[in-house]
């Protein structure tokens, strides 16, 4: 038998619950894993290998005595250092948090807890999950970025360490890292999953998701990580539906549409190639395919997308920034000292200008169910410097669409490359239903990095 | 002192915080992003009575 840390989050919660694992051995080989590769991918902030251990053995117990959590039963996860641990530090990666401690959980965090998932440690991030770099490698070429924010959360999920992971996205950044590093990420619709205890990037444009290797296992951490919640307003209350069930249906009546523009642009020739490739297996699977003109208030709603993420992450850090200015690294001040300087009427603009943005994409859903486009304009960026460019994820934040991103091939040199997946709002399970279309009838999915 | 310098001052002397803090590391200029955002955002045409994608939430009981 392989060894357990090489399974999808899917395959090991069926060998797990049909008794041919125990939660306790999977813990161990993940662990195992992380002192083999962490050396190389720096993924994690902090481990917490007893703590892992215990909780394991205390569940592998509970199905003994009936007790059964669930899909996540024992599942080993890794959890962004921007959401708050209880009694476990939360840096967010900064040299401003260093030290905190928080003393309760973000409401995911306690939501997976409840589902039987065991937190095996933090993931790097880059400062306040903006654009400073965490120190993490990306596992298929570490002289490369795993891409931002969700750095080490994409990174570790690439490279065995453990089976599914949550990130946070203001523009690109469960998306981008996903596609980077050859693993699924989904930002779910804006609203759909409480921030309660995670560290704000920007509040009106901050989503919380999960990343892991194949769509069926980010569709049952979503299923987990999703519903209102009384300390989060923008945490409404629309069902959920069975995301699981949905990835069976046949995706023949689905009509995927691909933009006429923007998305284009600025093309690496291998992503170009895999996208056209990934077009005729969408066609392959009887997905109907046809242009898609985005509205003309597009650009305009990205560009007000990032005015409000300078003045809104510049009014979250201003306490801060008046007395430890010295301690944020460049971008991030950058960011602030930029943001402060923004009008409010501007931002009033930008809201509005947004508004009618997301308006004029809920037309163009009448006539498509998914939008398809590259992840990424380019593969991961040679150099840890930066951490790639969010073009092309940063409109769905904007408009809070959810997308998903699935392996979609990769380039001559071996850089794993990623095919984007969005929806309508809170049609999660449409997305998920394509995307899961797609990778059955790819094996992207199946390979990994050469650590 | 150009006008726009002198806009900046202020503005930082209103929000008490340093104009010119020590720059530890590669100094970045992300104004030319904000400037074209800005500029983008002015120049959309829209309904200046449009409800902008902000919202409050109250529960009942909370007016």
């Amino acid at each position: 038998m392989s060894e357990p840390h090489t399974l999808s989050l899917s395959e090991a919660s069926e060998r797990i619950h049909k008794g041919q694992l125990s939660v306790t051995e999977l813990v161990r080989s993940a662990l195992t894993r992380i002192e083999q590769v962490e050396p190389q991918v720096l993924a994690w902030a902090r481990t917490d290998p007893a703590g892992a251990v215990t909780q394991a053995e205390r569940l592998d117990r509970a199905l003994r005595e009936g007790r059964d959590l669930g899909p996540l039963h024992g599942i080993p996860i890794g959890v962004k250092d921007i959401y708050y641990t209880a009694g476990v530090e939360t840096a967010a990666g900064s040299k401003v948090m260093a030290g905190f401690v928080p003393d309760y959980d973000a409401t995911v965090v306690t939501r997976l807890h409840a589902a039987g998932a065991i937190v095996l440690g933090k993931t790097h991030t880059t400062e306040f999950a903006m654009l400073d770099p965490a120190p993490t490698r990306n596992p298929w070429g570490l002289g490369h970025t795993p891409g931002g924010s969700s750095s080490g959360s994409a990174a570790a999920v690439a490279a065995g360490m453990c089976l599914g992971s949550v990130g946070s996205q203001t523009a690109g950044s469960i998306l981008r890292p996903a596609a980077f590093c050859g693993v699924v990420g989904l930002k779910p619709t804006y609203g759909r999953v409480s921030r309660y205890g995670i560290v704000p990037v920007a509040w009106s444009l901050d989503h919380a998701g999960p990343l892991a290797r194949t769509v069926r296992d980010v569709a049952l951490l979503l299923e987990a990580m999703a519903g209102p919640d009384p300390h989060d307003s923008t945490a409404v209350g629309r069902p959920l539906p069975p995301l699981v069930a949905a990835l069976t249906s046949s995706p023949r009546s689905l009509t995927a549409g691909v933009p006429d523009r923007y998305f284009t642009e600025g093309l690496d020739p291998a992503v170009a190639s895999a996208f056209q490739d990934g077009l005729k297996v969408l066609e392959g699977i009887g997905i109907r395919v046809r242009e898609a003109r985005l509205p003309e208030s597009f650009e305009a709603g990205v560009e007000a997308g990032r005015l409000i993420m300078h003045a809104e992450g510049a009014a979250v850090h201003l306490d801060w920034y008046r007395t430890r200015a010295r301690d944020y690294r460049p971008k991030v001040r950058a960011l602030i000292e930029a943001g402060l300087l923004i009008p409010a009427v501007s931002y009033l603009r930008a809201q509005q200008v947004r508004a009618g943005a997301i308006a004029a994409m809920r037309e163009l859903f009448t006539e498509i169910d998914v939008l398809v486009t590259p992840t990424t304009q380019v593969p991961a960026p040679a150099g840890l410097g930066s951490t790639g460019d969010p073009i092309f994820n940063a409109p769905f934040s904007t408009f809070g669409l959810p997308a998903l991103s699935v392996p979609m091939g990769f380039t001559p040199s071996g850089l794993p490359l990623g095919l984007q997946l969005v929806g309508r709002p809170f049609d999660e399970a449409t997305v998920l239903q394509a995307g899961a279309a797609y990778e059955a009838a790819t094996d992207w999915h199946r390979r990994r990095p050469p650590l | 002192m150009e006008r726009s310098e002198q806009a900046r001052r202020w503005i930082c002397e209103l929000l008490r915080v340093p104009p010119e803090p020590e720059r530890p590391g590669e100094p970045v200029d992300v104004w030319p992003i904000v400037d074209r955002a800005l500029t983008a955002v002015h120049a959309a045409s829209l309904d200046p009575f449009s409800e902008p994608a902000l919202a409050l939430r109250l529960e009942p009981g909370d007016e």
